[in-house]
């Protein structure tokens, strides 16, 4: 049975423990959702290369083989989310949405748009709204953007490997599949981006 | 043959020059379209860019990678698009409402980002 270790990485042969502490920023307390991403870089040594510096990056890499590495721990804060959220009331449920509110922020030009959606959507508590840095955990597929539409297609070993490493979340984190977003549905990110990954 | 050849030569400039786009060169820039993937939330008001403004996006604009597009900047679902040429050469580009843009030349895509523009997408 997977657990977590007091660091928070999890016990199991099936993950590669690689932890890169300059993508940790702060305690993650919470964890209700997982967010899965791709990468834009085309193997995974130019992602550990770039978590060496610090900066943005996700708590799990799984490269184009299917191997799994745990890089960050669960009880770390990573920024993988993005610096602002999409509202989930108008994806999901516009009904649920303020009438008022969403008319007086469908007024603004694209750009303040973004800025007024988040800052109502934060207000929230998941998952009433999509999660955010400080309540879920990111994983990494390797793969490059190719266009803009469109990035490299995720392996069948990626797949398998997604599968099998929600699976053990799930039964860690206490997640379900309702809380399994891609990153697109979650902020303003390049629509192809995990597009084609499978869990 | 001496066209060939002057062609691969600015082929070439344009490939070893792309990680120092030179904005200053760009010349006969125009704005041709308009592409949207979702008009009830991105529509022509929200990057509605003359060829001045659009040229004067990429002047103020920095050029970065697309990994910094990825992790620090908003992608629209719409954008303006249009010509542009430098050195001579013709090349594609577009401005997105989040404040991104691109030029493709000759298959080479350069990423730009303006965090000053906000005054041209009021």
């Amino acid at each position: 049975m997977t657990m977590l270790d007091s660091n928070g990485m999890l016990t199991t042969d099936k993950v590669v423990s690689k932890r890169f502490l300059h993508i940790e920023h702060g305690n993650l307390t919470s964890v209700k959702a997982i967010v899965v991403h791709q990468t834009d870089a085309p193997t995974a040594k130019h992602t550990f290369n770039a978590y060496n510096s610090g900066g943005n990056g996700a708590h799990f890499l799984i490269a184009k083989d299917g191997l799994i590495y745990q890089t960050a721990s669960l009880k770390k804060r990573c920024y993988h989310v993005g610096r602002r959220i999409k509202s989930k009331c108008i994806t999901v449920n516009p009904k649920a949405c303020d009438p008022k509110k969403l008319e007086q922020i469908m007024k603004l030009s694209w750009g303040k748009r973004v800025v007024a959606i988040d800052s109502n959507e934060r207000k929230k508590s998941y998952p009433e709204r999509y999660p955010v840095n400080s309540d879920s955990v990111g994983i990494e597929l390797v793969g490059k953007h190719i266009s803009e539409t469109s990035y490299e297609a995720v392996t069948h070993n990626q797949n398998e490997s997604l599968k099998l490493l929600i699976k053990l979340l799930h039964g860690v984190l206490n997640t379900t599949e309702a809380d399994i977003y891609t990153h697109p549905e979650v902020s303003y990110k390049h629509p192809g981006e995990a597009s084609t990954a499978a869990w | 043959m001496v066209k060939l050849v002057v062609s691969i030569v600015i082929s070439l400039f344009i490939i070893s020059c792309s990680s120092r786009f030179n904005t200053q060169a760009i010349e006969e820039l125009y704005v041709q379209d308009f592409q949207t993937t979702d008009m009830s939330s991105c529509s022509t008001k929200d990057v509605n860019l003359t060829h001045a403004e659009a040229l004067t996006f990429f002047q103020v604009s920095k050029q970065v990678n697309s990994k910094a597009i990825h992790d620090h900047y908003d992608y629209a679902p719409c954008f303006v698009e249009g010509t542009l040429k430098y050195h001579g050469v013709l090349c594609d580009w577009n401005i997105r409402a989040g404040k991104t843009g691109a030029i493709n030349c000759k298959g080479e895509e350069l990423y730009f980002a303006c965090d000053e523009c906000d005054y041209l997408f009021e």
